[in-house]
């Protein structure tokens, strides 16, 4: 049996012993067969010894065992690391940041406590995932929408806890910033409500945020502050009607004018629902057409394909007169409308007056149909954008004739960057010529960003993970370089994998990495036996900073 | 690729396997898995895979309700496998993509349940194919043995898993067979896996 470092055998057995009472002895998990299914499937140390695997796990059903555990890790200094249901594939998976880990594992606390269909919110448990929720609100015909990432396996808090995000109007998207109110198991093992639910028997948790005084729900996502054990998430009423359409430009430099007029109207709230971009043209599809590219390959001509070689930054001379003559255009925006069929329709019209003052501006509706759809038809749409959950993602990485060679996992690498049309360019300047010099398979083509987040662009690139343990670490190493590359030019990941927290966060050094020391200051303050998820976004306990790499 | 010896038959047989990897081998076989002798009473097959099909047609011919899914695993894991899986009963026998079997892999974590056997169907270079075994012995035994004979080894391994997993015993087996037969053009642009997942 493993054992956390630097906790004695006998230790370890009282806690586990103390954990079975608390639990159950079924659900204490000790045996190798059932600790490594809490193993990171995409770990870049796959089959290393640096791999990251956890000693033990515990799967409590309510808040109260949870505290139980907690008091209970506090008396044995035993780490834990908590996960809801452990499916960030690509940032981590339920794998622990600090070997050795007990992980507490919340996925039997799967109890939705509300969905209000007059207020649009709800209350879930952790071990909630999407298809909980969605299949809740479908079986009892309630009116609202959920926002799921995609795939849409995971876990609603878990999601937002991770800072995810979905494909819906944009107020939704944002997980985290979607919430309202948490409940939280603190270190020492207390239970504190956030918001208004501060107030004994409060009246609005789900329906005002802040409360009164410092709004600190923040502060326990990406962190190791405390176990969220309940959580409030505002939900999208559903909408009469969606409509989705493609506004495309022939020129290279028109990109800046498309980003800034899709900027003033999604700012504008002209349009709200997820926008996407592709270039028909370099080839790139839009994230919400990325499945369909792998199940149905490319529609590029043979000469097309070749031009692409022609291209150095985006650009190409050759390519852009093919484009013209072909009509292939070289930038294309969807955009994505929910509501009353009769404003849709005006916010699209209004959406093409604006993009038409950029030359030669071409729009077509891709979809208009009244809600909600017969389900036997959600597999015509990109589902998460109908706040339907689905695992169609998997076709994307799988062997195909359009993708001969798959991984066996990823990392994502996910930079922020501004929302213009300047920065997509820079970026991919930058980025392609270091990933060239690290010989990573990454921005080999130009790459556009994903337009989750309203004011900001991001970046999510796949770097694959393989069975040649020396691919792995040139490809790891690849990774931190590119990470610094990207702080140099004032570019932060918005989320990484425990192996790449520290170098992510050391890229947010402003004053000495006045924000690290705060955060670990906090550390020190609310857990200083340091139980709770040690190494989570590089935050240690006291007792072990500076001891890790 | 850990644990695995790597035993290649055919015309001849060879052990390729590393000293390393011997060494994880017997690693493992001195820690054999808690799992026992379990019976499948459910198969899964991709039915745009020929030899998926196979696979089903005998799994159904041996008792097993079968459940199909023609790439996309969403509607048959919300509601079919999820809810079965939270009720408990016998193990799952499939043969779909490798992504499918991911995607269920890491969805069947939800309930503990877990892959007991696993055999990945690569294509070789000269048209062949080569079989991953990793799973419990005796089943996965007789799996190698049974490609080895020459017959067709979708509708073998639905026999093989589905007979033998109810005598299998907890220690794994990790080999690789080498073996003439044909893939389809479908399972050859997207390789197969033949699975049991287990509660």
């Amino acid at each position: 049996m493993r054992v956390p470092p630097g906790v004695s055998s006998s230790d370890f057995a009282k806690a586990l012993a103390a954990f079975e009472r608390i639990v159950g002895k079924e659900w204490v998990f000790t045996s190798e067969e059932d600790v490594d299914l809490y193993r990171d499937a995409f770990s870049p140390f796959m089959g290393e010894p640096e791999e990251r695997i956890a000693s033990a796990a515990v799967a409590p059903v309510t808040t109260e065992q949870v505290q139980d555990i907690v008091r209970i890790a506090n008396q044995y200094k035993i780490p834990l690391y908590t996960i809801s249901t452990g499916k960030n594939l690509g940032y981590g998976g339920s794998a622990p940041a600090y070997s050795g880990s007990v992980v507490l594992d919340l996925k039997r606390m799967n109890k939705i406590i509300e969905v209000n269909e007059a207020n649009a919110y709800c209350i879930v448990e952790p071990g909630v995932s999407y298809f909980d929720l969605y299949n809740y609100i479908q079986e009892k015909k309630l009116k609202v929408w959920i926002d799921c990432p995609d795939p849409g396996w995971g876990s609603v808090v878990g999601n937002a806890m991770d800072r995810g995000g979905g494909y819906t109007q944009a107020n939704y998207r944002n997980h985290f910033d979607s919430h309202c109110g948490m409940e939280v198991v603190l270190p020492n093992g207390e239970l504190m409500r956030t918001g208004m639910g501060a107030i004994p028997n409060a009246a609005t948790w789900q329906q005002y945020k802040s409360g009164v005084g410092p709004w600190i729900d923040g502060i326990f996502s990406q962190s190791n502050y405390g176990i969220v054990t309940k959580m409030g998430f505002w939900l999208m009423p559903e909408p009469e009607a969606y409509l989705r359409g493609t506004i495309s430009c022939m020129n290279f430099d028109d990109l800046s004018a498309m980003v800034e007029t899709l900027n003033f109207l999604e700012n504008s709230r002209i349009t709200a629902g997820f926008p996407d971009l592709g270039s028909p043209l370099l080839g790139y599809s839009p994230v919400g057409q990325v499945q369909l590219f792998f199940e149905s390959g490319t529609s590029m001509s043979e000469e097309h394909m070749k031009l692409l070689a022609t291209v150095k930054d985006g650009r190409s001379p050759e390519l852009e007169a093919f484009g013209r003559q072909h009509n292939i255009p070289c930038w294309q925006v969807w955009l994505s409308f929910h509501g009353p069929m009769e404003v849709i329709e005006a916010q699209w019209q209004a959406s093409i007056r604006h993009f038409a003052k950029i030359k030669g501006t071409q729009a077509k509706v891709v979809d208009k149909t009244h809600l909600p759809i017969n389900p036997a038809d959600a597999s015509k749409f990109h589902e998460p954008e109908l706040g339907i959950p689905a695992l169609r993602a998997f076709s994307i990485g799988a062997r195909s004739p359009y993708n001969p060679t798959p991984s066996k996992g990823h990392m994502w690498f996910s930079p922020i960057i501004p929302r213009t049309g300047q920065a997509i360019i820079d970026a991919n300047r930058v980025f392609s010529k270091a990933a060239r010099e690290l010989d990573m398979p990454l921005f080999r083509t130009f790459t556009l960003p994903a337009c989750f987040w309203e004011r900001s662009f991001i970046f999510i690139l796949a770097t694959p993970v393989t069975t040649d343990p020396a691919t792995n670490k040139k490809y790891r190493e690849g990774f931190k370089k590119l990470i610094a590359i990207g702080g140099e030019h004032g570019w932060g990941e918005y989320r990484t994998a425990p192996v790449f927290q520290e170098a992510v966060v050391d890229v947010y050094s402003f004053n000495n990495h006045a924000l690290h020391r705060f955060h670990e200051t906090l550390k020190d303050a609310i857990d200083p036996n340091g139980i709770l998820s040690a190494g989570r976004y590089n935050i240690w306990p006291k007792h072990l900073r500076g001891k890790q790499s | 690729m850990n644990r695995r010896d790597f035993v290649r038959t055919g015309t001849t047989v060879a052990a390729l396997a590393s000293l390393s990897t011997l060494a994880m081998m017997r690693s493992s076989l001195a820690n054999p898995a808690t799992l026992g002798p379990i019976t499948i009473d459910t198969a899964v097959i991709d039915e745009r895979f020929l030899e998926s099909r196979a696979f089903g047609h005998v799994a159904q011919q041996l008792g097993a309700r079968l459940l199909t899914l023609r790439g996309d695993v969403t509607a048959l894991w919300r509601d079919t496998l999820a809810p079965r899986m939270a009720g408990g009963g016998g193990a799952i026998a499939g043969m779909t993509s490798m992504a499918t079997l991911l995607c269920i892999e890491q969805l069947a974590k939800d309930h503990w349940w877990k892959v007991v056997t696993r055999i990945d169907h690569i294509p070789a270079t000269q048209g062949t194919v080569s079989h991953r075994i990793d799973g419990h012995a005796l089943a996965a035994d007789r799996a190698g043995t049974m490609i080895q004979g020459g017959t067709g080894f979708a509708a073998g391994l639905a026999n093989t898993l589905l007979s033998h997993h109810k005598s299998a015993t907890a220690a794994r087996v990790q080999r690789v067979v080498e073996d003439t037969a044909r893939l389809s053009a479908e399972a050859r642009r997207q390789p197969l896996v033949s699975w049991v997942i287990s509660a």
